[in-house]
């Protein structure tokens, strides 16, 4: 198998294994579906050119995590001052059709996604990757590896931002 | 509500999430994308280093031709240098400094490290812009007026080559304070704002 063929199928496998962590991270950077468009894509590229130097001892999603979060990080400079002209509209999120068929649960569910997505965002920007990480489940041990933190800094760090996500939800459930 | 409640909904909009699929088309795309980003930076670095190559070329030009015609050339040949030294200078940074960008893919601290001392160095080189590019190009067309005036035709009158100094003097003195203004306002306006950015993100992952 010849290297273009091999950084192909890399890209492949991570891109249909991991996409939707590009997307969600997309949405959490960029409140305008234009732009988490747009950010999607940057981040994609800068995916399709890490693949050469990718190492097999970091495990992919943890690389793809870096990869996004890093090109999220850098975006938002870019897109500041388009930011400051739209003012972002409180989200409506359409509940994910899942096996609860109960219209009133799902826009339940929908109202909670975008209050979340919105707190999520108010957040400063390194508070915000580490909630992202920890609402995706990750173990104090992978953030450590992702953000470059000591495991004892992710915890400070998170309880920090764990109290400030609270109190941003309480202030948007308020206004929704 | 808990921290545990609000992750499950986060993690359930995860699995809701349309799967990109990497098709044909998909890797067509972001194959030439990323071509546009190699195209754009080389460009960019050819676009930045053709002027100080272009004033050489003309100013050697002169150099050339008051050579061939028996005349001192030596300040038309310093004032064609001195671009050129210029012109690799940049190239030369651009290459250590990309040499020392971090790989994608590296973790979250140790890229906005990277980001901020790259940032640092765009400081630096812009608030010391006169030691490097000013101050070169200010006296390659110092020289090229001591070219024509010294060693330009034996009756060309006197208040012609002041006009001369005077014009070439003003105008790069003129020239020279709008660029040393622009990359002044560049780095208040942009630079240092987003030094502050990265810092306060270091901060916040410091832990």
């Amino acid at each position: 198998m010849n290297a273009a063929t091999a950084h192909e199928q890399t890209f492949t496998q991570w891109l249909n294994d991991h996409g939707a962590i590009l997307r969600q991270l997309s949405r959490v950077h960029a409140p305008e579906p234009v732009d988490a468009e747009e950010l999607y894509q940057e981040m994609m590229v800068q995916l399709w050119r890490s693949v050469p130097r990718f190492a097999e001892q970091a495990q992919a999603s943890t690389w793809i995590y870096r990869v996004c979060l890093n090109t999220g990080l850098t975006w938002q400079r870019t897109t500041r001052r388009r930011e400051a002209r739209v003012v972002p509209q409180a989200e409506s999120v359409e509940a994910a059709p899942s096996d609860e068929q109960d219209p009133a649960d799902r826009q339940e569910r929908g109202d909670l996604m975008a209050a979340l997505m919105q707190a999520v965002r108010s957040l400063p920007p390194g508070q915000r990757s580490l909630i992202v990480l920890a609402l995706d489940g990750l173990s104090y041990r992978e953030i450590a590896e992702i953000t470059g933190m000591t495991e004892n800094n992710v915890g400070v760090a998170l309880t920090r931002a764990r109290q400030n996500l609270t109190e941003k939800m309480k202030g948007i459930s308020h206004e929704l | 509500m808990s921290f545990d409640e609000l992750q499950l909904a986060w993690q359930h909009d995860r699995a809701a999430e349309t799967q990109p699929q990497a098709d044909a088309n998909v890797l067509r795309q972001v194959r030439s994308q990323s071509r546009a980003f190699t195209r754009q930076i080389f460009w960019r670095d050819v676009r930045e280093v053709l002027a100080s190559f272009l004033v050489a070329g003309v100013f050697g030009n002169i150099a050339r031709e008051a050579q061939n015609e028996g005349a001192t050339a030596w300040p038309a040949w310093v004032a064609a240098a001195l671009p050129v030294a210029v012109g690799f200078y940049f190239l030369i940074d651009r290459w250590i400094m990309r040499r020392r960008a971090a790989p994608q893919g590296e973790d979250l601290r140790t890229e906005l490290n990277r980001a901020a001392v790259e940032v640092k160095h765009q400081i630096w080189l812009l608030r010391n812009i006169t030691w490097w590019y000013l101050a070169p190009l200010g006296l390659a067309t110092v020289m090229l007026a001591v070219q024509i005036t010294l060693y330009g035709p034996e009756n060309f009158p006197l208040a012609g080559k002041i006009v001369i100094w005077a014009v070439i003097l003003g105008t790069t003195g003129w020239v020279d304070r709008w660029i040393w203004n622009l990359n002044q306002k560049a780095v208040d306006t942009e630079l240092l704002p987003r030094l502050a950015e990265l810092e306060s993100r270091q901060q916040e992952l410091a832990g």
